[in-house]
């Protein structure tokens, strides 16, 4: 259960805020998640939520304790909403350095929002064409029914074959669909180091 | 059916749904492979979901965010929702998104920190505590300021079997009476 951990604990800043070994201004705690303000908040107010489990990535965590997560971002929104007059919030995840993720431990943003605060989380209204978005619905309908019956082992095992090999700065492309699939399925024999060594070098990723 | 996101919910590029939420290509959108996923019924703001469908709605998210790693082979992922107007939501029903990255899109979703004292960061920390730990029945009145101050109306039904969300709902429903 706490590979992780093992791996991350020592270093991980987050993991020694879960633990109480680093000092922070907690705002709610229970046996899965903390919290806590952001000290360098992108407004007063910011508050990130973190499990308590260290994962690279919210893909890693499994559906329960995402479920558990959200159900509490949901009050907390209420709670910025209602106790620090302002009128709306962000939730913001990163996933990946390129989305701009800065620490190797999965968090969520909430961002208590006011007009003219100097933030901007608007996305660009644009026109999608309709044709590449049928082609593109055609080959992710399948994929999707495939991954609602994902595994937290499966995703692992993904995330450790992704590090071993290409790495993950691949461009955007097409679908590859059923093949990368299987190429993944090829991993198997390396079971036992796939579980603590895709946290440590998706870790890395952020140095 | 005014609602846009209700109609995506009917006719929209679906990839995913269930009893709870939709997945969707968006088409007012300037990124490729940008998905949404909606509850089905018309909630115009987070709070006003269900505890079970304000989780499932992440959890669908999350794995959208796997198939865009997974099979586009996007180099992140961002999930982001705009909750209220003044944080850039644009159509009065809750949607997530979940944004393609690769390097050096040209997109930047980050901030420049803003410094608060440790006295600040305390009162702000004792105002949300103290809020949190109050009953649960206050909590309507928030909600709703945001969902009418947004200008956008909140005709969002409560979930069955949530009892105190309905009776929220029923109260709300009674103050707009004229």
């Amino acid at each position: 259960m706490s590979n992780g951990e093992q791996q991350s604990g020592q270093s991980c800043i987050f993991c020694q805020i879960a633990k109480g070994n680093v000092e922070s201004k907690k705002i709610y705690e229970d046996e899965k998640l903390l919290a806590v303000l952001d000290i360098y908040p992108s407004n007063p107010g910011h508050i990130l939520i973190m499990p308590k489990e260290h994962y690279s990535l919210m893909m890693q965590m499994p559906d329960s304790d995402i479920g558990h997560m959200f159900s509490v971002i949901k009050k907390l929104s209420n709670v910025i909403l209602k106790g620090l007059d302002v009128n709306g919030t962000n939730i913001y995840i990163a996933n990946g350095a390129a989305a701009g993720q800065k620490a190797p431990h999965f968090m969520v943003h909430l961002i208590p929002r006011k007009e003219n605060d100097g933030l901007n989380f608007a996305l660009a209204s644009g026109k999608q064409d309709e044709e590449a978005l049928d082609k593109l619905r055609s080959s992710l309908v399948p994929i999707v029914k495939d991954t609602f019956g994902l595994t937290n082992e499966k995703v692992k095992e993904f995330y450790s074959e992704l590090n071993k090999g290409e790495g993950i700065n691949n461009e955007s492309g097409g679908t590859k669909g059923e093949g990368q699939k299987k190429e993944q399925k090829q991993v198997d024999n390396s079971s036992k180091d796939s579980e603590g060594v895709d946290l440590d070098t998706i870790g890395n990723m952020f140095k | 059916m005014s609602c846009n996101i209700c109609q995506e919910i009917v006719n929209g590029k679906k990839i995913y749904e269930d009893d709870y939420v939709v997945a969707f290509l968006a088409k007012d959108t300037t990124i490729p492979g940008h998905i949404q996923v909606a509850p089905k019924k018309h909630y115009t703001i987070y709070e006003h979901l269900s505890d079970y469908e304000a989780g499932h709605i992440f959890c669908v998210a999350n794995k959208m965010s796997y198939i865009l790693v997974n099979y586009l082979k996007v180099a992140g992922v961002n999930i982001l929702s705009n909750n209220g107007i003044e944080a850039g939501q644009v159509y009065p029903h809750f949607v997530v998104n979940v944004i393609p990255r690769t390097e050096n899109d040209g997109r930047d979703f980050t901030w420049q920190p803003k410094q608060l004292s440790a006295d600040e960061l305390s009162q702000i920390e004792e105002k949300l505590i103290s809020v949190l730990k109050k009953p649960d029945k206050e909590e309507s009145t928030a909600t709703e300021e945001v969902s009418s101050k947004s200008g956008i109306g909140d005709d969002s039904p409560a979930e069955e079997g949530d009892v105190e969300e309905e009776k929220d709902y029923l109260i709300r429903s009674l103050d707009r009476i004229p």
